[in-house]
């Protein structure tokens, strides 16, 4: 133990101030209290004050109604029409694909990136750039890649002979909610695979070198060794890509707007358009504290899957 | 031994050829933007269509970006906006990271757990609250309210990577610089800031990505032309009518240099500080 403060000086809590130990607290609040007026300002505030607005009826262009207070009005009103049905419905789908394709292909590259051979470094590297890639520039390519009638897709799958002429993947109600969604699985993809790769890695080659010289095959190896290991990593990748696929805005605005006829209008795209195409504050705020409740139960529901597969240990 | 060497190579080769093809199908939109942007426009519309440009490299569209439009106004402002975005916000965190780290702060783990969890909130939950208190600062359509919005988005992963970078810090080293006589606070920033060097590199990558590529606040609060950042720029290279693709991909390549030069400097920090938590179970 260090000798130190034998000046007295810093006579108050003398006891707690062995090294490692934590300190006075005072200059730990005037340090952290900073940041915390940010969060609290540009996203605590906010969220409140969404809450407010859902209880009013704020209609931007029209200022001289006022803001009356309306209570649940707007929450009924989003409830009842017909479009909040089809945003569940189409963020249901949005959701769900984006989370099994991300997980399945993630978890199928990452084994084979966890497998040992030459250029695996530049492999992984290579698996990045989709994550890194600006999101809008992403967007823009594919749009440019689904063009109708010269993109590279139509052009690819028209000398295979699988379509006879152009099809405008974005703009057929049948197809637009697939094309977005290949966007946005490769777009993820990486995310799932980096963290995935990282829990493989964290197993110990033992493990399942023991099990394969008890002749254990290829399945069995993955299903009683890698697969109980690599559990709370998969519910936690599950979980993020479940929260950013389901809040994702840019690439279905970017693709389609949610269209054509609402086709791809998910509770995120319906929550935007109420506020900025129809200038109805009170019915967007409801829409969207209706869309965190949706997504909280999710979360809650995963959480608690964590929770159990941490208590398998 | 080079019997063994061989076969084994031969064992790796499936994997190495399934990795090489899922690199190619996932490069493949990467690629498709680069050879877009070096092909003379009227290649690009021709059908069937034309892989690689025929008439040699074009490179003119790297240089007329910057002449025809506003798409050198658009790359400053990015860069104006996301580096004052990066600074503030790196500087707050890691004031609060050492406060979390080293001092008794009192519910510290739960507000560290709230500011997790002010994550999950969906972002378009935020904008027109966020729209209504602009309004009323007058700070609607101006760099500032981006600054703002951006130093607050990238604080919470910035706080709890730098926490926990701190927390891994010996504390004695810091012991030993007040006996020479620094004081607390001045022994913690001289001692743990270099250490904490590659975590703070990667909160600068994450908060100055996250500033660069924004698009959902930009596009709802900026409506002056002239003070657009580079994703609502690039956005509006499609024409009503016609798009040139031509330009917009080589716009599309300028934007995305600097993210992949950041990235490879500092991918080890960012992809270590990003699965840190994931793999501790």
């Amino acid at each position: 133990m260090l000798k130190r403060g034998q000046e007295g000086s810093v006579a108050p809590g003398a006891t707690d101030r062995r090294p490692g130990r934590l300190h006075r607290s005072w200059p730990g609040y005037v340090l952290v209290v900073p940041a915390m007026l940010a969060l609290v300002g540009v996203i605590g505030y906010p969220l409140v004050r969404a809450f407010v607005m859902s209880l009013h009826k704020i209609i931007l262009i029209r200022p001289q109604l006022g803001q009356p207070f309306v209570g649940l009005e707007n929450y009924a009103t989003v409830l009842k029409s017909p479009y909040f049905a089809n945003a569940i419905w189409q963020t249901f789908v949005w959701t769900s694909v984006n989370l099994v394709g991300q997980l399945v292909l993630g978890l199928l590259i990452a084994l084979l990136l966890n497998s040992a051979f030459p250029g695996r470094g530049i492999a992984r590297s290579v698996m990045l750039i989709p994550w890194v890639i600006p999101s809008v520039v992403a967007v823009l390519t594919w749009k440019w890649m689904y063009d109708g009638q010269f993109g590279i897709v139509n052009s690819f799958l028209v000398r295979l002979g699988l379509i006879e002429k152009g099809v405008a993947w974005l703009g057929n109600t049948g197809t637009a909610m697939g094309a977005v969604l290949i966007e946005s699985i490769w777009k993820g993809t990486p995310f799932v695979l980096i963290m995935l790769l990282a829990g493989l890695q964290a197993i110990p080659a033992e493990l399942t070198d023991s099990a394969s010289v008890d002749g254990a095959n290829v399945w069995q190896r993955f299903r009683y060794v890698t697969f109980p290991f690599l559990k709370p990593t998969i519910v936690i990748a599950a979980t993020l890509t479940t929260i950013y696929s389901y809040n994702n805005f840019n690439a279905i605005w970017l693709m389609t707007e949610g269209g054509p006829l609402r086709a791809t209008e998910t509770l995120t795209i319906l929550t935007y358009k109420l506020a900025f195409r129809n200038f109805d504050m009170g019915s967007a705020t409801a829409a969207g504290v209706l869309t965190f409740l949706v997504l909280l139960v999710f979360v809650v529901i995963f959480g608690r899957q964590y929770v159990k597969s941490q208590m398998e240990f | 031994m080079a019997a063994v060497g061989l076969r084994r190579r031969t064992r790796q080769l499936p994997a190495m050829l399934a990795a090489f093809l899922v690199c190619f199908v996932f490069a493949i939109p990467f690629l498709w933007m680069i050879l877009t942007s070096l092909k003379l426009p009227s290649e690009l519309f021709t059908s069937p269509v034309q892989v690689f440009p025929r008439s040699g490299v074009y490179w003119e569209a790297y240089t007329r970006i910057w002449t025809a439009g506003q798409f050198g106004r658009y790359f400053w402002n990015s860069t104006l906006v996301a580096t004052v975005a990066t600074g503030a916000s790196v500087a707050l965190s890691v004031f609060a990271a050492i406060g979390f780290a080293r001092y008794k702060v009192r519910g510290g783990n739960y507000l560290l757990l709230g500011v997790l969890l002010s994550q999950l909130f969906p972002l378009v939950l935020l904008v027109p609250p966020f729209y209504a208190v602009m309004r009323e600062l007058r700070i609607l359509d101006t760099h500032l309210a981006l600054v703002i919005a951006y130093t607050s988005f990238s604080l919470p992963f910035s706080i709890w990577m730098l926490t926990g970078y701190f927390r891994s810090i010996p504390a004695e080293l810091e012991e030993s610089a007040m006996i020479d006589g620094a004081t607390r606070l001045g022994a913690q920033l001289r001692v743990i800031l270099p250490l904490a060097g590659p975590g703070i590199a990667a909160t600068v990558i994450y908060s100055f990505i996250l500033a660069w590529n924004e698009f959902l606040f930009a596009t709802t609060f900026i409506s002056s032309p002239e003070l657009r950042t580079l994703p609502i720029g690039l956005q509006s290279f499609i024409g009503q009518y016609s798009t040139d693709w031509n330009l917009l991909m080589a716009g599309a390549v300028v934007t995305t240099v600097p993210v992949i030069v950041l990235f490879v400097f500092l991918q080890r920090y960012l992809v270590a500080g990003l699965t840190a938590g994931a793999v501790k179970g």
